[in-house]
């Protein structure tokens, strides 16, 4: 007999072997209770009837469980493979059922049994690590040998007494009343402490990982597995400690020469024959090399000379409102004495520079240079025609009479 | 206690309905017996000595698995052609070895075989262990271990994906979906009898452990009936599951082009020789441990006999299946078909396939005689045999294929080196440490299910015989 | 320049083969972070130099004093890879597969990096500083003893510039001797040349002129210098267009790669070549010669062809078979049509290599100034050169690696890499070529003209020098043409007349007649190696690891035996014999070999360097030699054959590393392997073919599921096996393009090699007279690929061009795809086998890799890409000038390189290509196609032209 310090939880009447419990479960629902339950070490055959229990909804949550299974399965094969990351493979389609079929299975059953397995236990109300009727020593046979049957308190229809005597007169062992127990259901504090403090340790890896992700930092990332992200190979003007340079790209030999860049015609290459400046222009001056031209002059001519090429580039602007001294302003390209010079010359500064200006030799190829010097030529033209260059038919457009 | 629980079991009139149980047994003796094992203050030394062997080859294993991935997959013996080797054999042999637990309580549940009772426990915590050894494989065979979890379908930042046309993708999820249901089926099974252990309990710290994985079970009827329809739904479930996984396993070959894995028989031969393998396994450990913890009246001869059945059965169909193979190959006409199976059985590796002939056709056919069946020792000897051959059908089906396909340019042989070995020897090591803590910790048999098969579970008014 | 350079931080002494130990990329030398990369531009960008993008330079390379003109690809001033020269007449842009793999020596860290100095047994670096003063010191002292004692031992070379030196050399130093030494001379052509003619003459053959080939023990595909352009003519006249397609007869001792190419082929002991020609030309002279069928239908056929026939001898044949060669050759009316006469140098007044020892024992000579070469190594063994040079006070070694020879000597200078040297030789047709370099010395190393110069006190520098000797006064202008061409156009020699004279040849030896022979009386024949040639690559871990085209060895060479023989002597393949010559022995593995004469064993030089270097084996540092060293057996009086062998089998046994299991050691498998290679190498004789065109094909199956139909460009490749000779010219040319690593004899033998293109070879037939089949094997890029279904992470699939992708990140390396793959071409690597050129002080190693080609790590799997790196450079090429790449503009690595032009590349899509051409031809097949699979490599089979009185009576 506990010490009832709590309410009164249920009576809990002891049997001897499966008959009794079964008899008594009988009269105890004949007697028109609900809230009573029996215990046993084993499931009874039978003994649902006898106390008229209503057959489980496991089953359904099951199905169900299982069906989300196939849909999830099969829809998410399709998106990955057939939509979000479609790749030829064995130039196959990029969805075929039959692929698929072992997954959804499995995912299917996956998804079932997890429905069987945790709709039980939630069914079952379980976990429930204390009860009431845990205090109860002989209880403990319920597990081993013993039977048992327990009307609860909370039942519509239950008198202590008459409940009492109900149950002693189906069982020879005396009925015992089982109590709440006094002290409360939660854990012990220090049980909560540490999982509250164990809780609080879990977050602080989070945590640090959020504050890098949202924090930045000059350092490169981590990278612990460099696996190929980290080439041996050495790219384009990579460095190479070895060479006291630091530098993993070579000079060229001097006097070498390289192969397919070999070309002999000076006129083409140094824009004189002889010594003299050719006036020619050594390639066909088509449109293409025409808006070639025009295109590089707008790159490389336009900062200092100008887009129409009066020498009043952006460069040469700056200089004048900021007085430079030491600053020899870009020549006018409509200069007399620069109009009259030989195309070969204009090409020969281009490549080699004058004066201030720089050589653009190395920037950019012989074909390009002379592109320039097509250019600039036509632009001289423009910036210095007559009426005569009109055509009769559009001059009248000019507004001269 | 009635008197019929006295009578002994007679084997030999199978129309009669022998007991489950011998010897005087009612609920509390069960109850006894079983937790009798785990609450003993001390193992037998048997246990000592075994738990120290098989515990320094899981240390061997784990240091041959750093010494894996630290160097490469080089270490091991794999090469061109071959490009598995004992990896993905032992990997199969294991799965194979996880399906008779699994088999065990399901299907024999789904057929009201009650015999079961004595032995799914043990049954399913080997298939759970054996699934360890074989996840192992696949996960460090890779050549980058630090990247396999790509094989799962986990958003990444790469915005890829897995492809799921590969057979190994399909293993990846069988395997996994396999290893999960039957953790659970074992565990729900467990809970009750963990009650029994928390109310039996002498210690605090018993009583809470076990307490806790009790999840305060009480045994109430009502839970009994959700119970007991979440256990079958659940064997239900992993029926078709242990058919398809070792199917799938199959299909990493079957779905191929390498002549000899090429074979539409693979799904159904395997599962045989799964089931096959799996009992062998059973009847290996359980003979020992019923010797070791007294449990000969719950494990009775009855059940190992019925193993031994089963064996025979399996073997005999694997025996088909090979048989069936090779007609296929002189059928099918397709040279490089026929080539490969002529040089399994004649070619380099003839020594691989004849043992496998020899111990899985030849030795099962032994059971025949009841003598041999019911013989502790002998059938032990078979059992080893068999889980030897079944390996061997393993190494011959993968490495045998893989060795000599299309180009004779590439044709190649396959050497293991020390590293295959000890990394083989490490997962024995690891099921069997595993398979003894589970003897010492939990209840080997299902105490609350083998109740129920006895006399006293029924009850007389309603059924005279049920 | 040398102030450029910092001391060489020592390189691992270990092999850095061995790529066993913990090779987790994890925490490497940049830490746990990204590394941060650096960009080093010039402060000028030099003309021309567009960052990322690939220069060429044609320059040359000698070899035995034949030259191999090359055009080398340069990234970043770097070179990286060697081709052939496209305007070179002889080469056509064909590179031999040693002439590429000498990139590899450029950046091998035992190529010498500095002078060593031996002083009392102890040895010291040096450097040219201390060096130059002290030697030119010296040399004032010779000179004033008017060159007494001084000697120079150099390698035979056609060096203009070397030669003017070498006249200056003798005006300052009268005294002075001039000695040559060359392993693999040709010696026996110019004294059988001189006993015919009365002069030194060289044979130029016209192949494309003929129509009846034979060669006797000539290799005129395989070691001939002019290989390259033998081997095209040959294939351009195997064309089944071919009105007159040439037949090819071979007589030699040992399968060669001409020998496999042969139509009629028989195997003979060297010696018996002698008999055999003295029995043709009886025949021919009208006689009956009883010597059976072959020789019967061979003289039938050289009369038929009478000035369409071309017998070619071997370098190791005695002068008299040359002279009699030339004698049938002059008869037939070959002489003029099918081969021309040009002057051959001739190494006048040079003094003999055993002549010097002596005089070396003699304690005559003070100086020695040994150029290039390795005669500690290479030399006569009875010379016993290592122990003569002891008896010389002051000996210099100027060579590329510190070997044996620079061992033995009191001084160790380095040699400039050919890629760093100015310098001129002549290629065989003796086409001047330039020698122009790709690189400033990565290492204060110099050259033969540097250091005669200083000896004899040049005026000029040596690109002058080269200048003043090749072009003298030529202009600006043309001297950069030449320059830029690589070779002096039209420089070839002019074909001279060449009057017979009457000469006798001794009869040959009765034992040459003998059908058997006991052992102690067997022939052993020194063959220079395919690969190593005289030992001089040894070091060259691209060349040790190309399997032999024949016996596919790799890592090694053994001893070849016949069948019978080796039956006979008890003898099996991979075993370990002791060869007994006189009181020389030497233990060697032997390996048994189709084709081979009875009686007649072959041992490749060139194996078993004890001061190779850290690939090919160096003592010093424990790193056990590679193969057996052949030169140990290896006498003056017999530098060609020994006839007094004896074999003794120890018992023992050697695993061979080979990349294609030979004999299938069980019979089921030959079985099988005879069936299949009929249908996967296909071969069929021109007669049947010319009755037969179409080769039947596997009729497409239907498909399980509507194939995608390709829209856009569809890369694919053609292979001819008609015209491929095997002589893994693709194979260097692929390793060097895709950085595909070296993994050493013990992964070799575990099968796990990396080639990414590979030469199946098959024998089928009679063990005597086998038909060789090659077949070069690349990926095949199926259409259906089945490597890419069954990879779980997608990691290989099919670009929209049809190209089977490899993507290395994404792999994790299931190597699902390798055993799904039916050919086999999957590499995967096992083991990081970069791992030395990781590891510090590998800086200079690296510069070697192709920056546009991933370096693969440890657990991915790797395979050919059709050279993808190539196809976007040239799409992205041609997408810069607004157009589509043109048909042929693509060339892959093993295509460009191909000597006969076997491997075409293209887009099928586009019916006018080439490569979509050749996949109509009737020829053509794909293999495994019942797979149903789709390669996009269509083989064309080979057609053998036998003599049809042969054919049946061949079987």
């Amino acid at each position: 007999m506990s010490e009832a310090q709590g309410a009164l939880h249920s009576l809990v009447a002891e049997f001897d072997d499966v008959d009794g419990v079964s008899a008594a479960a009988r009269a105890v629902r004949d007697a028109g209770y609900k809230a009573f339950d029996v215990y046993s070490p084993f499931p009874i055959h039978g003994i649902e009837r006898s106390m008229g229990l209503r057959a489980t909804r496991l089953p359904w949550l099951v199905l169900a469980c299982g069906l989300t299974g196939t849909v999830l399965a099969l829809f998410f094969q399709w998106w990955t493979n057939g939509h979000d990351y479609a790749f030829k493979i064995s130039g196959k389609p990029l969805f075929g059922v039959p692929a698929n079929i072992p997954i959804t299975f499995e995912f299917t059953v996956l998804l079932a049994a997890f429905g069987a397995f945790f709709g039980m236990f939630v069914l079952n109300r379980l976990p429930e690590h204390h009860n009431p009727l845990f205090e109860n020593e002989r209880f403990r046979r319920a597990t081993d040998d013993g039977f048992f049957l327990a009307i609860e308190a909370r039942d519509a229809q239950f008198h202590e007494r008459a409940t009492r005597e109900l149950l002693q007169s189906l069982t020879k062992h005396t009925v015992v009343a089982c109590h709440e127990s006094g002290e409360s259901r939660a854990l012990p504090v220090w049980v909560r402490a540490s999982m509250a403090g164990a809780g609080a340790l879990a977050l602080v890896p989070l945590a640090a990982i959020v504050a890098a992700r949202y924090r930045d930092s000059t350092q490169a990332p981590f990278h612990l597995i460099k696996d190929m992200d980290s080439q041996t190979r050495y790219r384009a003007q990579a460095a190479n400690p070895f060479f006291a340079d630091g530098r993993a790209q070579r000079p060229d030999v001097a006097g070498t020469v390289e192969f397919d860049r070999f070309r002999t015609d000076p006129a083409l290459l140094t824009g004189r024959a002889g010594e003299a400046f050719v006036d020619q222009i050594p390639l066909s001056v088509t449109a293409e090399l025409m808006q070639r031209g025009r295109t590089r002059f707008a790159v490389y001519c336009t900062p200092c000379h100008g887009g129409a090429g009066y020498g009043d580039g952006l460069v040469a602007q700056r200089a004048a409102t900021l007085q430079e001294q030491a600053f020899v302003p870009p020549a006018s390209l409509h200069d007399p004495l620069v109009r009259a010079r030989p195309a070969g010359q204009i090409f020969d500064t281009i490549r080699n520079g004058v004066r201030s200006m720089p050589a653009y030799g190395r920037q950019m190829s012989i074909e390009d240079s002379w592109a320039i010097v097509a250019f600039v030529r036509a632009l001289q033209r423009s910036q210095n025609a007559s009426v005569e260059d009109v055509p009769d038919a559009e001059r009248g457009r000019l507004g001269t009479r | 206690m009635t008197a019929s629980a006295t009578t002994k079991v007679r084997l030999d009139e199978p129309y009669h309905r022998p007991l489950l149980i011998e010897g005087a047994e009612d609920l509390a003796s069960v109850t006894n017996r079983v937790c009798g094992v785990v609450e003993r203050p001390k193992p037998p030394r048997a246990w000592y000595i075994a738990i120290t062997i098989s515990g320094s080859m899981t240390l061997m294993l784990g240091a041959m698995v750093v010494y894996l991935i630290s160097t490469g997959v080089g270490v091991w013996g794999n090469n061109a052609p071959a490009f598995w080797g004992w990896d993905i054999v032992n990997f199969v042999f294991w799965v194979g070895i996880a399906h008779a637990g699994t088999l065990i309580s399901a299907i024999l549940f789904l057929l009201r075989q009650k015999w079961r009772t004595s032995i799914n426990r043990a049954a399913e915590a080997m298939t759970l262990f054996a699934v360890c050894c074989a996840g192992m494989y696949p996960a460090v065979h890779v050549g980058r271990i630090w990247v396999a979890y790509w094989l799962f379908p986990v958003p990444n930042q790469m915005q890829m994906w897995p492809n799921f046309r590969s057979p190994l993708l399909w293993d990846v999820f069988a395997v996994s979906t396999y290893a999960t249901v039957s953790a659970l089926f074992w565990f729900m099974g467990l809970v009750p009898d963990l009650a029994t252990l928390r109310d039996r309990a002498t210690t605090k710290l018993k009583r809470v452990l076990y307490g806790f994985f009790a999840l305060g079970w009480r045994g109430s009827a009502r839970h009994w009936q959700r119970f007991e329809r979440a256990y079958l739904l659940l064997a239900a479930l992993a029926t078709p599951l242990v058919l398809s996984v070792h199917s799938v396993v199959s299909f990493d070959f079957a779905v191929s082009q390498v002549s000899g894995w090429h074979t539409t028989i693979f799904p159904p031969y395997f599962v045989a020789g799964a089931i096959f393998s799996g009992f062998a396994m059973v009847v290996t450990v359980m003979v020992p441990a019923r010797e070791l913890f007294g449990l000969k009246e719950l494990v009775t001869l009855r059940h190992l006999e019925n193993m031994n059945k089963v064996i025979l059965a399996t073997g005999s169909m694997v025996g088909l299946a090979y048989a069936t193979e090779f007609f296929i190959a002189w059928y099918g006409g397709n040279p490089y078909e026929r080539f490969t199976f002529v040089n399994r059985a004649f070619g380099p590796y003839a020594w691989a396939y004849w043992i496998m002939i020899f111990c899985n056709v030849v030795v099962p056919q032994f059971f025949w005689s009841k003598r041999i069946r019911t013989n502790l020792w002998l059938m032990v000897v078979v059992a080893i045999l068999v889980n030897v051959g079944m390996w061997f059908e393993r190494f011959v089906i993968i490495v045998t294929s893989l060795a000599r396909t299309y180009l004779p340019s590439s044709w190649g042989y396959f050497k293991p080196t020390w590293v295959d070995v000890c990394t083989f020897a490490g997962t024995i090591g690891l099921f069997f440490t595993l398979f003894l803590l589970f003897c010492r910790f939990l209840p080997m048999v299902a105490i609350a299910e083998v109740k129920t098969v006895l006399p006293a579970a029924h009850a007389h008014k309603e059924n005279g015989h049920e | 320049m040398s102030s450029l350079i910092r001391e060489p931080s020592d390189v691992s002494r270990r092999r850095f083969l061995q790529v066993m130990g913990a090779s987790m990329a994890l925490a490497s030398a940049s830490g746990c972070h990204w590394e941060t990369e650096e960009i080093l531009p010039f402060q000028r960008r030099p003309e021309g130099r567009v960052p990322g993008t690939t220069r060429r330079f044609a320059t040359s390379i000698e070899c035995s004093g034949v030259a191999a003109s090359l055009l080398v690809t340069s990234y970043d001033g770097r070179p990286i890879k060697i081709e052939g020269n496209p305007l070179h007449p002889l080469d056509r842009g064909a590179a031999s597969a040693r002439s590429q793999a000498a990139i590899l020596d450029l950046y091998d860290p035992d190529h010498s990096r500095g002078l060593v100095q031996a002083f009392e047994g102890a040895s010291y670096p040096r450097s040219w500083k201390e060096f130059d003063p002290w030697f030119a010191g010296h040399m004032a002292q010779v000179r004033a003893r008017k060159g007494a004692g001084l000697r120079i031992l150099s390698e035979p070379s056609s060096s203009l510039a070397l030669a003017s030196l070498r006249t200056r050399l003798a005006e300052l130093h009268p005294q002075a001797r001039w000695v040559e030494w060359e392993p693999c001379a040709r010696t026996n052509e110019i004294a059988g040349s001189k006993l015919a003619f009365g002069r030194a003459l060289r044979v130029q053959p016209r192949i494309e002129q003929v129509n009846t080939l034979v060669c006797l023990d000539a290799d005129l595909f395989g070691l001939h210098p002019a290989a390259l352009a033998n081997a095209r003519a040959f294939a351009a006249r195997r064309r089944p267009e071919e009105a007159q397609p040439l037949r090819l007869w071979v007589v030699e001792s040992s399968l060669s790669l001409t020998g496999a190419a042969a139509d009629q082929r028989l195997a003979l002991r060297d010696e018996q070549i002698l008999p055999f020609l003295l029995a043709l030309e009886a025949r021919l002279a009208g006689g009956k010669a009883a010597d059976g069928l072959f020789l019967e239908s061979l003289a039938d056929e050289l009369l038929a062809q009478r000035g369409a026939a071309l017998i070619a001898v071997g370098p190791r044949q005695p002068a008299a078979v040359h002279a009699l060669a030339h004698r049938i050759n002059a008869n037939l009316g070959n002489t003029g049509k099918t081969l021309l006469y040009s002057e051959e140098s001739d190494p006048a007044g040079v003094m003999e290599l055993g002549e010097l020892a002596r005089e070396m024992e003699a304690g005559a000579v003070e100086t020695l100034v040994v150029l290039g070469g390795n005669p500690v190594y290479d030399a006569p063994c009875e010379l016993e050169f290592r122990r003569a040079l002891r008896h010389v006070p002051l000996a210099l070694h100027l060579s590329h690696y510190r070997d044996e020879t620079s061992r033995a000597c009191t001084w160790h200078l380095p040699r400039a890499h050919a890629l760093e040297s100015w310098g001129d030789c002549a290629s065989w047709d003796g086409t001047r070529c330039l020698q122009q370099p790709l690189i400033d010395p990565i290492f204060p190393r110099r050259t033969p003209l540097e250091l005669l110069g200083a000896i004899c006190e040049a005026k000029l520098g040596a690109p002058e020098l080269v200048r003043a000797c090749v072009a003298p006064g030529a202009s600006d202008e043309q001297w950069k043409k030449i320059l830029h061409d690589g070779f002096v156009e039209g420089s070839a020699a002019r074909p001279v007349e060449a009057a017979l004279a009457s000469f006798s040849v001794p009869a040959p030896a009765p034992r040459a007649l003998a059908k058997e022979l006991r052992n102690g009386e067997l022939e052993l024949v020194f063959a220079p190696d395919r690969n190593l040639y005289d030992g001089r690559s040894a070091n060259n871990s691209w060349l040790q690891e190309t399997p032999d085209a024949i016996t596919k060895m790799t890592w090694g060479n053994a001893a070849i035996f016949a069948a019978e023989t080796a039956a006979a002597l008890g003898v099996e393949d991979s075993t370990l014999v002791k060869l007994k010559l006189g009181t020389r022995e030497l233990e060697v593995a032997a390996t048994v070999l189709p084709g081979q004469a009875p009686g007649s064993i072959t041992l490749h030089l060139g194996h078993g360097r004890s001061a190779a270097g850290l690939v090919g084996g160096l003592e010093q540092e424990n790193i056990e030699t590679v193969g057996f060293d052949a030169y140990r057996l290896r006498s003056s009086d017999a530098l060609d054959r020994a006839l007094s062998l004896e074999v003794m089998p120890t018992g023992k046994s050697r695993q061979l590393a080979r990349t294609t299991d030979p004999a299938v050691t069980d019979s089921i498998g030959r079985k099988q392997m005879e069936g299949l290679v009929e249908e996967l190498a296909r071969v069929r004789t021109l007669a049947d073919f010319r009755k037969e065109p179409g080769s039947e094909r596997e009729s497409e199956h239907e498909s399980l599921w509507n194939k995608p139909v390709a829209e856009g460009v569809r890369w694919g490749m053609a292979i001819d096996l008609n015209s491929c000779i095997g002589c893994n010219a693709c194979a260097l040319a692929c390793q060097a393009e895709n950085n595909v690593p070296v993994v050493g004899r013990e992964q070799v033998i575990r099968g796990r090699e990396m080639s990414w293109i590979r030469i199946d070879r098959y024998f089928t037939g009679p063990e005597r007279s086998p038909r060789v089949r090659f077949q070069p094997l690349t990926c095949q890029h199926c259409e259906s690929a089945p490597c890419e279904e069954v990879c779980p992470v997608a990691a290989t699939m099919h670009s929209a061009e049809g190209l089977n992708d490899m993507v290395y990140n994404r792999c994790i390396g299931t190597r699902y795809c390798a055993n799904n793959c039916p050919f086999k071409v999957r590499r995967f690597n096992y083991f990081n086998y970069h791992k030395a050129i990781e590891a510090e002080g590998a800086e200079v190693q690296r510069m070697l890799y192709n920056p546009e080609v991933t370096i693969r790590h440890r657990g991915v799997m790797e395979k050919c890409t059709f050279c993808v790196q190539r196809i976007q450079a040239a799409k992205i090429h041609a997408k810069n000038e607004g157009r589509a790449p043109a048909d042929g503009e693509i060339v892959t690595a093993c295509q460009q390189t191909c000597p006969t032009q076997a491997i075409v590349f293209g887009d099928l899509a586009d019916p006018k290509s080439r490569v979509a051409r050749l996949h109509a031809e009737s020829r053509g097949y794909a293999m495994l196609a019942e797979l149903n699979i789709g390669p996009r490599t269509t083989y064309l089979e080979k057609l053998v032209n036998p003599h049809p009185a042969l054919e049946e009576h061949d079987g």
